[in-house]
């Protein structure tokens, strides 16, 4: 009789054990359901933010409000109207300045333009 | 000494109990053994969730992997009725057709369904979705799905295409390249608690393959320069309908490809269907004056003519069979280079005459007239160029000027391209590159030639005439102050009811530049332009305006080591 009651006590601590672990997972379960929730909230967002800026450095865009604008005086450079300078010097490296800043513009708006 | 006292009570209630347990051991066996199967797997059901997941369609670039289009997030309306009373399937139709358009009626008529699922609207915007969220209506749930954006609005519409609202190409690259483009559904065995919410304890997952990407060979910035010029003369000549296509001569790679009037590729149902219509490779017509470098080619390779050889071009009339051949101006003797130039429907008539029905058509299939370019777009058609033993006695005054023969602009832009490319053949493409979700290369395409339609001599020598017809010929509307260009303007009537129009006339312009080292080939089409018709007047100008920006974005592009240049 006490064989079997310490059997049975064991057999009880081991199946609350059991429970006790799998009501953490699903613990876990919901509290990662919320996070992943927070996560695809964030990645929509940054989705939707890359989306407004691929649709304004869009060619068309960019095209449509500086060059076909009324009154624009916007124009796609020509020979004339670009000047090489040589690397070196007090212009060139203002000029390697200005080309730095000028590449990461470019990159984002890939088109040239000149005022007149 | 109860039990001795009161037997019949002691024994109805053992019975009592032996009849209770009886009835339990049975309801068990009813359940555990002959209702097991069905108890599983409803439980089964219940508990597990299968989820197929969508793959992300690969997005479509231009040379410089600038994004044309691309999957976006997308969040899809969904009701469950049968747990929707009817004052809430009231206030969720109303809502609905507020914020996502469309009838209530036709709403509440979805959730009149004895289901658990109904849609009520897909891929919704994200302004839609927000609104609908914020109001917390009970029943209704959303499932996020995707859609495809197009950053550049309609332009390359005809190039791109468009998919259905389940993410299937239906025309342009999103039909032809789909199979890149879609990827391979996954599938997920989520756990569901007992209020049927997914758990993150996943049973089984296989990995959606996302779709390859797609790079075109085409141009953004060029694309837009060429699609803004047509559209400026498709306004300025109420035409019907016009065509652009600009071509690297020495690659066959297509950097701009254009029609008008065009659609949104986001909403194709917005636009009459002919909007959609690719008539750069779909529309054939009678190509006029245009056709007259087959003849003008043929001339020089055979050795009949050489540049100042005088052809007399009878004042302007001239008997064809039985048919006069008139010119738009009357012309006596003209050199074979002023016949190109001022475009003499009689000089090349009578060049034609010298070669024969059979050169004049050998050159016109060499220049792959009658057939497809093989460009690869859904719907290109060959067009029309008859054998010779179906010519008749006037065909000979016909064909050479680009009447009884019927071309796409695809075809006369390959022309164009091949004498600008020293009379090598560039097959005409425009998917450069297939590459995994990973930007790994899968395949890449690379020019084709299709063999040498001219010498390379007689290819310059045809060259230096083609720049003639700009610098002093019909074209020179295109005539440029820094830049060197050649080309051939036509101005073809159209066929009314069997007959010649004398008012409807379709105008082109197939041209080059720079003439010493081509970098684009373009063909200009416009349908139907009024009141001006002529090619030189309608087409040239767009050709000149799509030259002069492209090669300053180009040399620019270069100037910065921009990709792709």
């Amino acid at each position: 009789m006490g064989h079997f009651l310490k059997g049975m006590a064991v057999i009880t601590i081991m199946a609350l054990l059991y429970i006790h672990l799998q009501m953490n997972i699903y613990a876990l379960a919901y509290q990662g359901k919320k996070k992943e929730s927070r996560i695809e909230k964030l990645a929509e967002n940054n989705a939707a933010v890359r989306n407004d800026i691929l649709r304004l450095q869009s060619s068309d865009n960019i095209g449509r409000e500086l060059l076909t604008k009324e009154n624009s005086s916007y124009r796609f450079a020509s020979r004339r109207n670009v000047v090489e300078v040589e690397s070196g010097g007090a212009v060139g490296a203002l000029a390697a300045g200005v080309g730095q800043g000028q590449d990461l513009l470019g990159r984002v708006m890939t088109l040239a333009f000149s005022s007149r | 000494m109860h039990f001795q006292k009161y037997p019949t009570r002691v024994g109805l209630i053992f019975f009592f109990f032996l009849f209770c347990i009886i009835l339990f051991c049975v309801k068990l066996s009813l359940i555990q053994v002959f209702r097991s199967d069905y108890l599983a797997e409803k439980a089964d059901k219940q508990h597990n969730h299968i989820v197929e997941l969508e793959p992300v369609r690969g997005t479509i670039y231009d040379r410089n992997m600038r994004s044309l289009a691309l999957n976006v997030p997308a969040y899809s309306l969904f009701a469950n009725p049968r747990s929707m009373s009817l004052a809430q399937k009231d206030t969720a139709a109303q809502a609905v057709a507020k914020t996502a358009g469309g009838a209530a009626a036709a709403y509440a008529l979805r959730m009149a369904k004895d289901k658990s699922f109904v849609w009520l609207a897909r891929k919704l915007s994200t302004e839609q979705y927000e609104a609908l969220k914020a109001q917390k209506i009970p029943g209704i749930g959303f499932v996020r799905e995707s859609r495809r954006f197009y950053p550049n609005g309609s332009l390359a519409a005809h190039v791109i295409g468009f998919a259905n609202i389940d993410n299937t190409g239906l025309q342009g690259v999103e039909l032809e390249y789909d199979h890149y483009l879609r990827g391979t559904r996954g599938v997920a065995q989520f756990l569901r608690d007992a209020r049927m919410r997914d758990l993150m304890i996943e049973k089984d997952f296989v990995a959606p393959k996302d779709g390859d990407s797609v790079v075109l060979t085409i141009d953004e910035t060029i694309q837009f320069i060429a699609e803004q010029a047509l559209q400026k003369s498709f306004e300025k000549y109420h035409a019907l309908s016009a065509s652009v296509i600009v071509l690297d001569p020495k690659t066959g790679e297509v950097l701009a490809f254009a029609n008008c009037p065009t659609f949104r590729p986001d909403a194709p149902e917005a636009s009459p269907i002919e909007n959609r219509t690719n008539r750069a490779v779909a529309f054939v017509y009678e190509p006029g004056s245009v056709f007259k470098i087959v003849t003008a080619s043929a001339g020089l390779e055979e050795g009949a003519f050489k540049e100042e050889d005088v052809i007399f071009c009878e004042n302007g009339k001239y008997r064809v069979g039985n048919h006069i051949l008139k010119d738009h101006e009357p012309e006596g003797n003209l050199t074979f280079r002023q016949v190109v130039e001022h475009s003499s429907n009689i000089g090349v008539t009578k060049i034609a005459q010298k070669l024969g029905p059979a050169k004049v058509y050998e050159y016109a299939h060499r220049f792959r007239f009658g057939m497809k370019t093989g460009i690869g777009m859904v719907g290109e058609v060959p067009g029309l160029l008859k054998p010779v033993s179906q010519w008749s006695k006037t065909s000979i005054g016909a064909i050479p000027i680009g009447q009884e023969v019927t071309v796409t602009p695809i075809q006369l832009v390959g022309a164009i391209a091949a004498i600008a490319n020293n009379g090598r053949y560039m097959k005409p493409y425009y998917l450069k590159a297939v590459k995994d979700p990973r930007g790994n290369t899968v395949r890449e395409f690379q020019p084709q030639s299709l063999g040498e339609v001219l010498h390379p001599d007689i290819a310059r020598r045809l060259q230096s005439i083609l720049q003639g017809v700009v610098d002093e010929g019909t074209a020179t509307a295109a005539k440029m102050k820094d830049i060197t260009a050649g080309g051939k303007t036509g101005t073809a009537q159209k066929v009314v009811n069997g007959v010649y129009s004398h008012s409807k006339f379709v105008a082109s312009f197939i041209g080059f530049a720079p003439v010493e080292d081509p970098k684009l080939a373009i063909v200009v089409t416009v349908d139907n332009p009024h009141p001006v018709y002529y090619g030189g007047l309608v087409a040239a100008p767009v050709f000149k305006e799509i030259v002069e920006d492209s090669l300053r974005y180009l040399a620019s592009a270069r100037r910065r080591g921009l990709p792709g240049e």
